[in-house]
């Protein structure tokens, strides 16, 4: 029942998204260009521009949710979010990196973004494996936070030395859109998507396990030292690519997750698919109002997930405690 | 031989950069239907002993065999099948209610993403009736006493549907009642399901009245091994112990008394 719920709220949702924009397009001619019929730039706009946007926004929310539910499973903690492990940071500096350096453009911006999360992941994860051969999730963290706050300070550099123009555009590329959404960003992103997350929802019982302590996991049954690795990999790839098509879009891996295990429990398996729908129909709405709200201006979609994300978290931390 | 379910031959760890063994020449067999106890001071080597035991830890010398295979090189899900274990800690990072706690003993013998068998639910139902937990089934762990919790646990590990039950230090922080409460159910599901049973403890004395083997550690061997009553002589006791005691016997079983300073003559 709760699923079928679910299912139908997000297929709303994606319909009024697809339905309401900046140009005003009434619900039959949306609908017979969906179906490839009538005004050949209303099959444009509809197909190649809201479709894809709003698929992109609803990939790319659902994947920052159940990255945000693994991690925190990673990292016994519920407050842990997908870009506490220095991955924005990593992002941040490549992206800036990039257009200061004049290799911006379409494709530039993304890859150098997607290069520098890598990049990042790589040095969290050495800093995490350096104290021995088994992976500390408390150094993760540490390593995390000292990676993007040196990131930070490296980006801060490169802004101060560049043209302002140039790094505004960068600055407002990093809060995060879908205004660059087609089918090709769609197809790319659903295809490298699709690996991680069939990844992490198979790994749902090993999570659940996980929560426990190392220790318990390892003997229920769980190949610890291995899932935390793979899990580490996994979110941190997903998050990366998330940052490389839409920027640093904050608060959907930590709200979403953080509300479903108050709603629905914490077992992964119920948790893991409905983060995922959650976190895309979530995005989808913020999206809607990051480009309707002041149209025809765009508002970055990583400001409303904040606006709307901070009251929510603070509502679900008060609860919490009871 | 019938019965042996693990064996420990002549084993020695030491840990990685550390200037002695851990562990050293250990010796130790586990049969199904006894009681074996580990019992020794701070530091002694028990808990690196129970960890090669229990495969997460390769001996640097000698072997450690669980059913005919080297314990280390088990997957950990065969192996959860076979030893269920209560560690020594535990801290849920998420809240979840007792029936899920227990549920999860059934992860080594389920698939990936298929719901609980009828099969898993009846392990779990059982597992929960014997511990005489399942009033609480319906309770959030985080509100269960500590004893309640360590029955939870230990349920955990019947659902397992283990061979071998292992303990590590499980009254660590448990009440009279609820230290006895454990021991008898331990020894009970022993008796009853001809289960081996391994347990870690610093409570000497009840260790003596519940084993059927006793094994003392001392500077990282295995200083005695046998009944209660073979192995705690004032000799070895006064030598592992470092303090004076009082050897009393309670129905044929050593009990040790720590003496105060002004009573040691």
């Amino acid at each position: 029942m709760r699923w079928v719920v679910l299912g139908v709220l997000s297929l709303v949702v994606m319909g009024v998204a697809v339905v309401v924009g900046p140009a005003p397009i009434p619900v039959s001619d949306v609908w017979a260009a969906l179906l490839g019929r009538g005004d050949t730039v209303i099959v444009g706009i509809v197909r190649d521009l809201r479709v894809t946007r709003v698929l992109l926004a609803f990939l790319v929310g659902g994947s920052l949710a159940v990255t945000g539910a693994a991690l925190q499973a990673l990292v016994r903690n519920p407050l842990a979010d997908p870009y506490l492990l220095g991955l924005s940071g990593g992002a941040g500096l490549g992206a800036v990196a990039a257009v200061s350096l004049g290799i911006g453009g379409a494709w530039g911006v993304p890859a150098a973004a997607f290069a520098g999360a890598l990049l990042a992941i790589v040095v969290v994860y050495r800093l995490a494996l350096a104290a021995g051969h088994v992976m500390d999730p408390r150094v993760l963290l540490l390593g995390g936070v000292v990676v993007g706050a040196f990131a930070a300070s490296v980006m801060g550099a490169f802004i101060a030395l560049s043209p302002a123009a140039e790094v505004r555009s960068a600055m407002v590329w990093l809060l995060g859109g879908f205004s660059g959404a087609s089918w090709l960003t769609l197809t790319v992103f659903g295809g490298y998507a699709a690996a991680p997350l069939a990844f992490l929802v198979g790994v749902s019982r090993p999570l659940d396990l996980l929560t426990l302590g190392e220790e318990p996991a390892t003997m229920l049954g769980a190949d610890v030292e291995r899932l935390k690795r793979a899990l580490y990999v996994a979110a941190s790839l997903l998050t990366a690519a998330a940052v490389a098509v839409a920027g640093i879009i904050g608060f959907v891996g930590l709200v979403v997750p953080h509300g479903i295990r108050m709603v629905w429990g914490h077992g992964h398996r119920q948790l893991i698919p409905a983060a995922f729908v959650v976190g895309g129909t979530l995005l989808v709405v913020a999206d809607l109002i990051a480009r309707t709200a002041f149209a025809p201006l765009e508002m970055p979609v990583g400001v409303v997930t904040a606006v709307i994300g901070v009251p929510v978290f603070v509502v679900l931390i008060r609860r919490w405690r009871d | 031989m019938a019965g042996l379910i693990v064996s420990a031959q002549d084993v020695g760890y030491a840990y990685p950069r550390a200037p002695r063994d851990a562990v050293t020449d250990v010796s130790l067999e586990v049969r199904a239907g006894a009681v074996t106890i580990l019992v020794g001071p701070n530091g002694c080597g028990k808990t690196t002993l129970l960890r090669l035991m229990l495969g997460v830890l390769r001996p640097d010398r000698g072997s450690v065999v669980l059913d005919g295979r080297p314990a280390h090189e088990w997957a950990r899900r065969a192996f959860a099948q076979t030893v269920g274990v209560v560690t020594q800690r535990e801290e849920p990072a998420f809240p979840m209610r007792v029936r899920d706690a227990v549920m999860h003993g059934r992860y080594a013998r389920m698939g990936a993403l298929a719901a609980p068998r009828r099969q898993d639910e009846d392990a779990v139902g059982q597992a929960l009736a014997r511990c005489d937990v399942d009033h609480l089934e319906d309770r959030w762990v985080d509100t269960l006493s500590g004893g309640e919790w360590q029955r939870v646990r230990i349920a955990r590990a019947l659902a397992q549907e283990p061979s071998i039950l292992v303990l590590d230090e499980p009254t660590a922080s448990l009440d009279v009642r609820h230290e006895m409460d454990v021991f008898e159910l331990t020894v009970s599901l022993v008796r009853e399901r001809g289960l081996g049973a391994v347990v870690v403890t610093h409570q000497v004395n009840l260790a003596a009245r519940f084993a059927d083997v006793l094994a003392v550690m001392h500077e990282g061997r295995l200083r005695a091994v046998g009944t209660p009553s073979d192995v705690l002589t004032s000799e070895l006791v006064d030598a592992v112990f470092a303090w004076p005691m009082r050897i009393e016997h309670w129905r044929g079983i050593p009990q040790l008394m720590p003496l105060r300073k002004d009573e040691q003559a």
